[in-house]
């Protein structure tokens, strides 16, 4: 597997060139200082971008491009990472042994009508596709409340720190949906154009030079603006006293979303520490949370942790008898107590890290995994993965120790559980 | 060993069958780090009543059995937790109950061969006391009750009572809080004893080992190999009628916001031989994503007319019944599902159509045959659904006419399907 960087200015192209996969994925990543009242609109845009487009005006004809380039695949994401908000097309298509020459370079003219000729007439984006955008926004937004475990974190979020980036719905919200037209959109558009700061990944058989002469041909970016801000987000004051904050809702479950702040990490317990705590703690069905709280008090199906090392948090979450509230705060509280004060083996230590290790190998075997860690090298200066293998085993005990002292429980949010 | 490759796949599976019984598939890949091991028995949550090999006698468990005996098993009389063992080589186990099948299965990048001696060995080890069966009650039902609060969950509960009038489907896999509460270990042993047979189940091994160490481990496994009795299995078959249970039917359900249905077409596959199934199948695939596919006529019309805001299409084979399934998030529920009736019914096929949907469709089996996992659940599949798996699909896809897709429509009766529609309460 080979890895080029090129800086050209507007953007950087990174290309990887590996024949591991039956496949080629392009992804042009956008990347944008978050702005709470922008995440709708980008929202929109994005799929807008990707539902018609100037030569393919309307839903079908672009749908069956799609198809006649042996089932490409070519869609948005749109999320958050620390302080920035970023849209990706993501494009992934056969290689050529598996379909036909020529399919590669008519690939990549589509993804580059999709971002660059959008469907807009007297700088409006057309009313169709507008409104069938608009029903699909405004369903996502509403949606969310039907699933209660995610809508339990974002409330808990929004309780921890409201008007920190990571309490922001990366759904949207209403009151900005009602804001847009067809008009505003497309001034929005061509902002986002010019002041993004642009990645575009290129991961398959490929060959770096004429990749690279097809990009530049296709892709001619003119931004105006660097973003050159830190990724992670500053460090949050915690409470003296962690706020418990219940929230009435007629289920039989109730789902618990515990937000713990972590107090000024180093580099390396963000990039090595925080995975090794988190695997201990409560990741895998091999954690103290899983071991000690489900298996042996039986009152969960589930109880697990996850560290936003972006955000400088971590999170637990688990679903409960409303009546058992008190016996999991204890319970809980006990486990990372018992991290705090060491009381965790050697052997712990070490299954967590091959288990790490087991992830870092698993990770070639996925291309979107790949840009991703790339991305993250490029971005904000993680290692690269072959001296993560080596850093990881330095984590020691006490590293840990130190690590869990740093964790604290901020808010504590409890959804629902009403029906008897 | 016999070796059979899969057409235009460059995928080789490699099969074994064990004196015991049990049929071993290797499927090796190049170029991949992680290796997958699925260990699957034929035993799902929509058996229910059966003859037991302990005594002969036909027997009747409770609801979500099968479910409570895959939680179980990772119970080991020397107090071992199995989790903790996969986890010493960084690896991740799991375990998982359909209505057809309970699997077992490791994914890992290195130790394939204490992992999968590991697996064998818990697998064929069960430990089950009233105590321990007691224990795992309130976990389980914590779990039935998640499941239970989720509005789409709900909605899928009462579609399968809409569509089966006796067949186990009509319950959750993980039964309920009530059926559960009556589980004991002496019914646990009694399924396990029946279904947990070699011979009644399967191992797959899907990435880049070396086959013969793999095998020998296998070989040389006690607890495997000592488990050595084949029985006949006697399943009572249900007798469900091919008409579905209730046509139609509205409900309100807490929690949901968009309204949404599920429309389920019920097909009989009694006519159809095994053998046939698979082109059968494949051909309503290609009618459906004509019809109703991302590049279709219908989808492009209910976007615009802002009546739908998600739907997908899926087919689900259980016993003899291929259901055909639609779900959809609407505000205009009866709007769009009268515009599925009229595209079903007037929409024009071509020639082009059915062209352009098969070259797609054997570029998507490419795509999916480029990572491990994937790759052995799909054949998984085809053996439970199909009896074995399908080496010349790509054979069969191409072989498809569109006669074959309007004959096998002329099959379809629309009008022996239900559909339930869930409204948010007020």
């Amino acid at each position: 597997m080979e890895y080029i960087k090129k800086e050209f200015g507007s953007y950087n192209l990174h290309m990887v060139n590996t024949d591991r996969f039956k496949t080629i994925n392009v992804e042009v990543i956008f990347r944008n200082k978050i702005k709470k009242e922008e995440i709708t609109i980008t929202n929109f845009l994005a799929s807008i971008l990707a539902y018609t487009t100037k030569n393919y005006p309307v839903k079908n004809a672009l749908a069956l491009k799609l198809q006649d380039l042996y089932s490409a695949r070519l869609f948005p994401s749109c999320y958050r990472i620390g302080k920035y908000y970023n849209v990706d097309f993501n494009l992934s298509i056969l290689d050529e042994k598996y379909s036909e020459e020529g399919m590669f370079e008519e690939s990549l003219e589509l993804l580059r009508n999709v971002i660059f000729d959008p469907n807009v007439d007297h700088d409006e984006f057309d009313h169709t596709s507008f409104h069938v955008i608009q029903n699909e926004e405004k369903a996502q937004i509403e949606r969310i409340k039907e699933d209660a475990r995610k809508y339990s974190i974002i409330r808990m979020l929004q309780t921890l720190g409201k008007n920190l980036e990571f309490s922001y719905s990366e759904y949207g919200y209403m009151e900005d949906l009602d804001k847009i037209t067809p008009a505003n959109l497309y001034e929005f558009y061509k902002n986002f154009i010019h002041n993004s700061s642009i990645d575009i990944f290129v991961i398959g058989n490929i060959d770096f030079n004429k990749t690279e002469k097809l990009i530049r041909e296709k892709f001619k970016f003119r931004v105006f603006k660097k973003n050159k801000d830190s990724i992670i987000l500053d460090n949050i004051v915690p409470r003296k006293k962690p706020q418990i904050v219940f929230e009435e809702d007629n289920t039989s479950q109730a789902k618990l979303s515990i937000g713990c702040i972590i107090d000024h990490m180093t580099k390396f317990e963000r990039e090595y520490v925080l995975n090794i705590y988190n695997l201990i703690l409560g990741a895998t069905a091999d954690s103290k949370f899983f071991k000690n709280i489900r298996e042996k008090y039986s009152i969960c199906y589930y109880v697990s942790s996850i560290g936003n090392k972006l955000d400088n948090l971590f999170i637990i979450t688990s679903g409960i008898n409303k009546k058992n509230f008190d016996m999991m705060m204890t319970l809980i509280k006990k486990e990372m107590q018992d991290m705090d004060n060491g009381f965790f083996s050697e052997e712990d230590v070490e299954n967590a890290k091959k288990y790490y290790l087991s992830i870092l190998e698993e990770a070639i075997d996925k291309p979107g995994q790949i840009i991703s860690s790339y991305y993250a090298m490029s971005l904000w200066g993680v290692d690269p993965l072959e001296k993560r293998k080596e850093e990881i085993l330095k984590v020691t005990k006490d590293d840990i120790i130190k690590l869990s002292k740093k964790i604290n429980i901020d808010t504590v949010f409890l959804l629902g559980g009403d029906k008897n | 060993m016999i070796s059979r490759e899969i057409g235009g796949l460059e995928q080789v599976v490699n099969i074994e069958k064990l004196d015991n019984g049990l049929t071993v598939y290797l499927v090796p890949f190049k170029n991949r780090k992680n290796y997958y091991i699925e260990y699957v028995t034929k035993f799902g949550a929509s058996i229910h009543k059966f003859k037991s090999v302990e005594n002969d006698r036909v027997i009747t468990v409770p609801y979500g059995i099968a479910h409570f005996l895959e939680h179980k098993m990772f119970e080991q009389e020397s107090g071992e937790d199995p989790f903790q063992f996969f986890s010493k080589y960084g690896s991740d186990a799991n375990a998982s109950t359909g209505y057809k099948t309970t699997s077992y299965t490791v994914e890992g990048t290195n130790h394939i061969e204490e992992n999968l001696d590991y697996l064998l060995t818990y697998v064929n080890s069960p430990y089950f006391t009233e105590e321990n069966v007691e224990k795992e009650k309130n976990i389980i039902i914590e779990e039935i009750n998640m499941y239970n609060d989720e509005p789409e969950g709900k909605l899928y509960r009462e579609s399968s009572k809409a569509i089966f009038k006796n067949h186990p489907m009509r319950v959750d896999i993980g039964g309920t809080e009530k059926s559960v509460r009556t589980i004991t270990s002496n019914d646990l042993y009694s399924c396990y004893n029946t279904f947990y047979q070699p011979s009644n189940m399967m191992l797959f091994i899907g990435g880049d080992f070396d086959s013969e160490k793999v095998m020998s481990v296998i070989k040389k496994n006690q607890a495997l190999m000592s488990h050595q009795y084949n029985h006949k299995i006697m399943v009572k078959k249900v007798n469900e009628p091919k008409d579905v249970n209730i046509k139609f039917k509205e409900l309100n359900i807490e929690g949901m916001i968009i309204p949404k249905f599920i429309f389920t077409i019920k097909l009989s596959l009694k006519n159809i031989p095994v053998k046939q199934r698979y082109r059968y199948a494949l051909a309503i695939t290609l009618l459906y994503s004509i019809l109703y596919g991302s590049s279709s006529s219908f989808r492009e019309e209910v976007l615009n007319l802002g009546i739908m805001s998600f739907f997908a299409t899926s087919k689900v084979i259980v016993d003899d019944f291929l259901l055909i399934e639609f779900i959809a998030e609407s505000r205009n529920p009866k709007a769009l599902i009268d515009k599925i009736v009229e595209y079903f019914k007037n929409k024009e096929i071509t020639e082009i159509d059915v062209e352009r949907h098969k070259k797609s469709y054997i570029a998507s089996q490419v795509l999916n045959s480029d990572q491990v996992v994937p790759t052995v659940s799909n054949l998984v599949d085809n053996v439970i659904d199909y009896g074995d798996i399908i080496y010349d699909k790509l054979d069969i896809v191409r072989s498809i006419t569109l006669k074959d897709v309007l004959s096998v429509k002329d099959t379809i009766d629309i009008e022996n399907s239900s559909i339930v529609i869930a409204y948010p309460k007020e």
